[in-house]
Formats: structure tokens, C-alpha cells, sequence
């Protein structure tokens, strides 16, 4: 991906003022410092893998001597904070696959009554904050998960809807998902055209917006400035990404054991990171979560050749578990991890790239596949939004990680001080910055 | 209390963008079917006095490409584009077509608005769209692309104009802003060609001219969609999601009872007395489906008519099931919702939404125990009685009606308890006629009506400069309750005439 032009930056900066009511002009200022580590981090993406892992396998001491699990991530272990020691508190109890789920991102218990928790998860608290000036608030999808309804095992995304509590379920179609992202905005060989058409409707909105008083005139630059967005998003550079031949994977059979579907996991896993970039990079979106299965994670991993057949038994405890398996499962996961972080280090975006921008959240819902165990979970940050600091290892002593959301949270700006049931919450950590 | 038209000053009008029926309806002369993840627009709440929401990103992108989609079948379909326009008998690629086209543009969807500048800029449109297409569809193409993205489409600016006699800032519509004031008020779209030429001549600045325009308007079928619509929104439980496909009856039902709605709130306003009591009287519109479901006596033939109700059970909007079973739950009522919609919407009483966070659930039936007797338990908690103990008892008034709409003696069994008291000393009711009669009679309740009005009319903006023009109203209505006469009023206020000068 060819790096962006410094001028883009600053109109960037500019559409945000859409989201607190600013006249434009107004924000087009000269960045306040050239050291903007303190500035509110941009974009947040939560990545999802299933199970838990192997702790003794997963565990570093330092981020120079990196875990077998973690070793994958050397290449960018200066943008990697491991956590240690904290403990998701709000899932203990509940079903025992979902309620890391539920709690994962909303800091929440799982309901009794089979409703959403009473608490909008992270990534739809930022979404709101970051997602006024981009055409989607938060971008969601699933790789290895049945399709259906939204439910406590199939997503980590929960929110609040009028007076509703709500469930967002992944997108687990890689092809749609494509489709929705990059097929209808102006690009390919309809570009000249929408470009065309954008600019003649600018120019009415600029020539009607002169002849009205303040007000209104401020309403049809807020329209206006839309407008651009569209029209930016025909930069060449933004939509390199070519969309992959998928036809291999059934999305609804992915939690099915099909071998041919699941087969086609690692492909259509790197084209959603490839999108979660490009749609990041791209101000299409500001907030993504990926997950790379639902609660249960029903596939297989053919391309491992695991031994003991297809099936990789996650979650069995007596006769199935088989931490020589799980740890190269997991390792493998961190492959991935580390290819997204690489993508994101690459997007230059005028000084400083898409990863300094950055929260990166690797979670999981639940410590062990064997024993369900929610404590010592297996946590990871990476990126420099907010002032984040990486190349570390942060260990605490049983810290609820209700307190990691309220961290994250204020990363952002957000200045609350407890996140999710308050009965979890303690203080926010400390030693991120 | 001052006088608040000792003083008067000129309403401030915001601009107004094109609301989901709005913009339907103004689409509709395509044909084509819009697409409903893109509209509406916007989410408005009409009566609770949000601001004018702001265009959103997915919508500017989700109409752009609609329009293109729309433009690209329009012109594809030659016969129909040329009736379209109305250049019959000549070829799409004509001249004659394209100044056509041009024409369309300017009346129907930049309404009347006209200057040499956007006449160089559709030209400009046009030739740019085909010299990229390579012929001249693609630049009837692009016209109607860039024509219906453009803000004088997808907006109401208005400029304005000096007022004579009265210095800054009073200003006032062009007449041809005050046709399209007229006929959005009235028709929820742009204004019809008599309007057009009654604007082109003059004739919109007048009281009296402006009186006469509203009344033929009114008087035209398109007005019956606004007065449903007003009517709609008046009764709409907001946020409320359960959809009829989780209730106990089908969207079919729901659909009909739509239809009876509006076939009541039609009635009510445009037939016999036409006045605010009639909006309470117990008759209702069905057909025999509806009626069967209902359990009621069908009207004379095969569709919808009018069919008059028991008196001491019925009460006209009130029990309308449209809206009463959207303010229920599939299986059981929800009185606290449903007195806060009459609260809020038909007494205007000022009582909050409920607090974000609440459990939203009245308490689930247990056998033995009314909805009320459960719902008197549930609100024993000092910090929920404070505003339930103001709506549930107009909600427990209609308990009769059940979650389905049909009406109910007793609730599996046990004796329905439907009294209650509207506000202290405002009178005691027992059940939905007496508690419409009450209303129907109260002046807080006349008051109220012309605010929502007053509300819909004016961009729901509540200032200062709109009071003068709110106690004139609330005596007129006072006096003569009729509900056209009132909107025929409204024209003729400072607030509609005349707009204050933005800075």
C-alpha cells in the first residue's frame, strides 16, 4: 500500500470536526505538537481467538524472551504489550464458553434470561465516540462461525439501542463483506464518473451554502464535507485490495466441520485482515473487531495437521485435550496476529502510521480450552494510540479486567472511570502510557 | 404573564432537510421503489423536540448511489423517459428532450428555483456525462444524478426576502419558498404547478391568497397522507422495537390495523364536525376481516367503512389498536407506556422518556394478578413513582384494549380496574370513553393539539417568537375546535409567514 500524502491528514482532521458540531475551517490548524503520543488514540480494533491457550506455553517474562506461543510476534514485539495476571472476573460463572464472550469487551455477566448484558461493549462505546465522520461506525467479522442470530456465542459486540440492549453479529461472509466495503463507492472503472457527478453536487452545495445565514450555511458544509469523504474515498490509494477468490468457503458450514470450508480459513482470515486495514486506513471505519470463531470454534484446522484427525477438540477436557495441539493452534493464531500488526505498521499515515494511531486488543474468552478458566487470561495490546507504550510485559496480581476496558476507554479520551458492572471494577491499570 | 404578542418577533427557520416521507413521496414521480436500509434519511422524533438531525455519512453515500441506480433505469427506459418529461414524440437523444428534462428539474425537483447560474450548471452536468458516456443518455444521466444529490433537492433552503413595512430582521419567504412551505405542510412534497404559478405571479405573499391555496390544498386528496402522518407520529410509541412479528398476531393484522388508522383519523378530520371531539367519538374504520378479528360488527360491503362503536367501551384514537398494540408487548399491555404516549403526546405534560438503563419490561403476569395489580408493585420504588404515578393511570384506562387490540372484559379472568384521575382535579375516569370525554373536553388537551401542530409545521423549533403566534392559535382553536380551520390558521400566523434574518 503506497503511503498517504501529508494533506490528507489534515483534511482527515478536518472531517472530524463533523463529530463535535465545529465549524471545519476551524480545526484545519497545524497539529498542536509534533509529538502527538498524548493525542487520543484514532482506532481501535479488537481481535477475538478462541479457547483460551496454553498458559505455561503462552506466558513471557520479558518481551525480549517471547513465549513459544508469542514468537511469531518478535517481528513486532516493540508494538506488543502482554498482560499477565488479570482476571476476567465479570465471566466467572455463567456458561461456561459464552460468558467470557458476553464479558470480553461489555465487562459484563451474561444475563440469566438469555438477553444482551445492560452495557454496550467497547468497541460500540468507541464506535459512537470515533465513528461520526466515517461511512461505518464499526466494522465487525467472523472467520469459522456458523451464521444464524446473534447470540451470546457467536459475539463479543454488544449495545444499546433506544431503550433496547442489542447484539451486533459479525459479518461472515468474506465476498458480501467485500462487496459492502469497497463495491459501491467510486472506485474501478466508475470512477471518473462519480467523480464527475461529486464534484458538479460540491459545487452546488459551496454555491447555495454562500448565499444562507450561519446556520443553515453550516448544515450544508456538514453535507458537504460528506460529500468529500465520498469523493476521497476514489483515491487510488486507498483501494488496492483485490478481492480474493473465496468461492471455497461456505460461511455457514464453517461451524459445521466441513474440510473444505475450514481449509479456506487462512485465506479468507488474511482478506479480512486485509479489509480491517483498508477500511481503517481508509477512514471508512475507525473501530473493527475480529473474530476468528464464535464461542464454540466447531472447525478444524486442516492445514495444522493436527494429529488425532480433523476435529481439533478444543474445549474437551478428559480424552481430547492435547496441549501439544493447542499450543501450535495458538502459536498459529499469533502468525496471524502478527501479520495484521505488520499491515498496520505499514500504513503510513503522514509521520506516523496506522499502528502509532492504534489500540490493538487480543483477547480471548477464557484462560484454558480444558478447564474454562477465566483467570490469567491471555491478553495482549499493541499499537500507540493514546500514548500506548509497547515492547513490554505487564503482569498484575489478579487485576479484574473490567479495569483494561476502563484503560482502554480513556486511551481514547473517554474519561470514565469504571467500565461494564461496577462490581468488577477496581482502578484502572496502570503503566500502559 | 406578558403579553407575548406585545412584542412579536420573526420566527427563526432552520433549514429544513427532506424527512423519509418527504423524500418518498418527491421520488415517486420515478417509480421506482426506494431502498429501505437508505431511507429515511435521518431519524427524526417529530414531537420531542430533538433538533433537525443532521444527513449521515451512510445516508449521503446510500443516496448517491440509489440515484445513480435511478438514473441509469430512467434513462434506459426511453418510452418512459419521454412521458416522463413530457416530450412525447420526440427521440430521448432530442433537444427537445433534454430541455425537458432540464424543466423537470427545476419545477419538480429544485421547486421553481431558477437562475441562469444552475441552468449552466445542468448544461455543464450534461456535457461532462457525455463526454464520459460517449452519448446523450449519459448526460441525461448525470443531470438527474447531480440534480437529485443537490441541496436544493434534498433541502428547503430558503433565502428570503425583505418585508415591506417591517425593518431586519423580519424577513419573509419568497412566494416560491411559501409554496413549497404550503404544499410540504399540506402534501409532505414539493408544490404542484398551480402553486408554481400562483408563486411565479405574485400570489403567495398575501394573507388572503395564502389562505386560499391552503384551503385547496387541504381540500385535495394528497392532504389526507400529512394529516395521517401527523396523526401517526402523534401516537407512535418512539423507540419501541417489538415488531408485530413477535406478537401475537400476524403483520398482516397490523397492516390492516394501519389502514383503520388512518381511515379514522381521515374521518374524523375531514368528515362531519372535523373538530378535536370527533378524534375521541366511538366509531371506527374496518373491513371485514379487520372487524372479524376484532370481533366486531363488519361494515356494508367488501372493503374498508365506517363502523360506529358501544359508546362506553370505545373512544375513537384512544383505542385505536395501530398504536395501542406497538405500545404493548406480544403478550401482555404496557400501560405505562401507553399512558406516556397520551401524556406526552395528547396532554403535552412534559414527562421524560424513561431513564436509559431501566428495564424496560413491565413485570412478567403471574398468574391471579392484573397487569395493573403487577405494575402497582413494580413502581412501589420511590424513583420510578415520581412519573408513573403521572402516566399509568391514563395507561390503565385502556386496559380493556388488550396487547392484540381487541377488546377485553375482564384480564384472564380477574376484574379489570381501568379508573383512574387525569391530574389533580382534572376529573376521574373509569376506562377509555370516560377518560377521552374528559380530554376531548379539557383545554390543556386543545392547548396541547395546537402545539404538536404548531410543532409539525414550524421545524418543532419551541422559541420565544412562536408564542405570540401559539396563544392566537390556542384561541381560535378554543373557540372553534375544528381541526381544518385550525390548520388553515396556521398559515396566516407571523410564525409561517415571515422568518427571522440569520446572522
Amino acid at each position: 500500500m503506497k503511503p498517504f500524502r501529508l494533506g490528507r491528514r489534515a483534511v482527515l482532521r478536518g472531517a472530524g470536526s463533523v463529530a463535535i458540531a465545529l465549524p471545519w475551517l476551524e480545526i484545519m490548524q497545524p497539529l498542536k505538537s509534533s509529538r502527538a503520543a498524548d493525542a487520543p488514540a484514532k482506532r481501535f480494533v479488537a481481535v477475538y481467538t478462541p479457547g483460551g491457550t496454553v498458559l505455561d506455553d503462552w506466558t513471557s517474562s520479558s518481551i525480549a524472551q517471547l513465549s513459544p506461543i508469542l514468537s511469531p510476534l518478535s517481528g513486532v514485539k516493540q508494538h506488543l504489550i502482554a498482560l499477565n495476571g488479570l482476571t476476567m472476573k465479570c465471566a466467572v460463572g455463567g456458561e461456561q464458553l459464552q460468558a467470557g464472550m458476553v464479558g470480553l469487551l461489555t465487562g459484563c455477566a451474561q444475563m440469566r434470561d438469555g438477553r444482551p448484558p445492560p452495557n454496550a461493549s467497547l468497541d460500540q462505546v468507541l464506535a459512537q465516540k470515533l465513528g461520526s465522520s466515517v461511512l461505518y461506525q464499526a466494522v465487525r467479522w467472523a472467520t469459522g462461525t456458523g451464521a444464524g442470530e446473534a447470540s451470546d456465542g457467536n459475539t463479543l459486540s454488544y449495545g444499546v439501542s433506544g431503550d433496547a440492549f442489542t447484539r451486533a453479529v459479525p459479518a461472515i461472509d468474506p465476498a458480501a463483506t467485500w462487496q459492502r466495503l469497497f463495491g459501491s463507492l467510486p472506485v474501478g472503472p466508475d470512477g471518473a464518473w462519480k467523480k464527475s457527478i461529486l464534484d458538479s453536487v460540491i459545487g452546488r452545495y459551496a454555491k447555495l451554502s454562500r448565499q444562507l445565514g450561519s446556520a443553515d450555511k453550516q448544515r450544508l458544509e456538514t453535507h458537504m464535507e460528506m460529500l468529500r469523504s465520498l469523493e476521497r474515498s476514489v483515491n487510488e490509494h486507498c483501494f488496492p485490495l483485490v478481492l480474493v477468490d473465496t468461492s471455497d468457503y461456505d460461511p455457514t458450514a464453517a461451524a459445521a466441520e466441513n474440510v473444505v470450508t475450514d481449509a479456506a480459513i487462512p485465506k479468507v482470515g488474511k482478506l479480512m485482515m486485509d479489509m480491517l486495514v483498508v477500511a481503517l486506513s481508509c477512514d471508512l471505519t475507525h473501530v473493527g473487531v475480529m473474530q476468528w470463531a464464535d464461542s464454540r470454534a466447531a472447525y478444524t484446522l486442516p492445514w495444522l495437521d493436527l494429529p488425532g484427525g480433523q476435529a481439533q477438540r478444543y474445549y474437551e477436557n478428559d480424552g481430547g485435550f492435547d496441549p501439544a495441539s493447542m499450543t501450535k493452534i495458538f502459536t498459529w493464531y499469533s502468525t496471524q496476529h502478527a501479520y495484521l500488526l505488520q499491515q498496520m505498521a505499514k500504513v503510513d499515515l503522514g509521520g506516523r502510521t496506522l499502528l502509532d494511531e492504534s489500540v490493538v486488543f487480543f483477547g480471548t474468552q477464557q484462560q484454558s480450552p480444558a478447564t474454562h478458566a477465566k483467570d490469567h487470561m491471555p491478553f495482549m495490546l499493541a499499537g500507540g494510540g493514546g500514548g500506548l507504550k509497547g515492547g513490554r510485559v505487564l503482569s498484575f496480581d489478579d487485576q479484574s479486567h473490567n479495569d483494561l476496558l476502563t484503560s482502554l476507554a480513556n486511551l481514547f479520551g473517554d474519561t470514565r472511570t469504571t467500565f461494564g458492572d461496577i462490581e468488577y471494577c477496581g482502578a484502572p491499570l496502570s503503566g500502559l502510557t | 404573564m406578558l403579553d407575548p404578542c406585545q412584542s412579536p418577533a420573526p420566527p427563526e427557520v432552520p433549514l429544513r432537510a427532506l424527512q423519509e416521507t418527504e423524500l418518498r413521496n418527491e421520488l415517486s414521480i420515478f417509480g421506482q421503489p426506494l431502498e429501505d436500509e437508505v431511507y429515511p434519511p435521518a431519524v427524526s422524533r417529530l414531537f420531542e423536540l430533538e433538533p433537525e438531525p443532521s444527513a449521515t455519512l451512510p445516508f449521503v453515500q446510500g443516496h448517491a448511489e440509489f440515484v445513480s441506480g435511478l438514473a441509469r433505469r430512467v434513462v434506459a427506459d426511453s418510452a418512459a423517459f419521454v412521458k416522463l418529461v413530457g416530450c412525447e414524440g420526440e427521440r430521448i437523444d432530442s433537444e427537445a428532450c433534454k430541455h425537458q428534462l432540464f424543466e423537470l428539474v427545476i419545477n419538480r425537483l429544485f421547486r421553481g428555483r431558477r437562475d441562469d447560474e444552475t441552468m449552466a450548471e445542468l448544461q455543464q452536468a450534461f456535457d461532462a456525462g457525455q463526454k464520459l458516456s460517449g452519448d446523450v443518455q449519459g448526460g441525461l444521466r448525470a443531470v438527474l444524478e447531480v440534480a437529485l444529490q443537490s441541496p436544493e433537492f434534498l433541502y428547503r433552503p430558503e433565502l428570503g426576502r425583505a418585508v415591506e413595512g417591517r425593518s431586519a430582521p423580519w424577513a419573509q419567504p419568497t412566494d416560491l419558498e411559501m409554496a413549497s412551505r404550503l404544499s410540504f405542510l399540506f402534501w409532505d412534497r414539493g408544490p404542484d404547478d398551480e402553486l408554481l404559478a400562483a408563486a411565479a405571479n405574485g400570489g403567495l405573499t398575501e394573507p388572503a391568497d395564502i389562505e386560499a391555496q391552503a384551503r385547496r390544498l387541504l381540500a385535495d386528496e394528497r392532504a389526507q397522507g400529512a394529516i395521517v402522518r401527523f396523526y401517526r407520529e402523534l401516537m407512535s410509541s418512539g423507540q419501541v422495537k417489538f415488531g408485530p412479528e413477535a406478537s401475537a398476531f400476524g403483520p398482516d393484522v397490523l397492516e390492516l390495523m394501519d389502514q383503520e388508522f388512518a381511515g379514522f383519523v381521515v374521518r374524523a378530520t375531514f368528515e362531519g364536525a372535523g373538530d378535536f371531539r370527533a378524534l375521541f367519538a366511538p366509531n371506527t374504520w374496518l373491513n371485514p376481516p379487520l372487524a372479524s378479528y376484532y370481533g366486531l360488527p363488519p361494515p356494508k360491503g367488501d372493503g374498508f367503512g365506517a363502523v360506529a362503536l358501544d359508546s362506553s367501551k370505545y373512544a375513537g384514537i384512544l383505542t385505536q389498536p395501530a398504536w395501542l398494540t406497538r405500545a404493548s408487548l406480544p403478550q401482555f399491555t404496557n400501560p405505562s407506556r401507553r399512558g406516556w404516549v397520551i401524556a406526552r403526546s395528547l396532554l403535552c405534560s412534559g414527562i421524560p422518556s424513561e431513564p436509559s438503563g431501566v428495564d424496560e419490561h413491565p413485570p412478567m403476569p403471574i398468574a391471579g394478578k392484573t397487569t395493573r395489580q403487577l405494575l402497582a408493585e413494580h413502581n412501589a420504588n420511590p424513583a420510578c413513582a415520581g412519573c408513573h404515578q403521572l402516566i399509568d393511570p391514563v395507561g390503565f384506562a385502556l386496559e380493556h384494549i388488550d396487547a392484540a387490540g381487541r377488546y377485553r372484559d375482564d384480564e384472564n379472568g380477574l376484574v379489570i380496574d381501568a379508573s383512574g384521575e387525569l391530574g389533580a382535579g382534572a376529573g376521574r375516569f373509569d376506562g377509555a370513553a370516560e377518560l377521552g370525554a374528559l380530554i376531548a373536553d379539557s383545554p390543556e388537551a386543545h392547548d396541547c393539539f395546537v402545539t404538536q401542530w404548531q410543532r409539525l409545521a414550524f421545524g418543532r423549533v419551541e422559541e420565544q417568537a412562536n408564542e405570540c403566534t401559539r396563544s392566537e392559535l390556542r384561541e381560535q382553536f378554543a373557540a372553534d375546535p375544528n381541526v381544518i380551520e385550525l390548520l388553515v390558521a396556521l398559515t396566516q400566523t407571523d410564525s409561517f409567514r415571515f422568518r427571522k434574518v440569520q446572522p
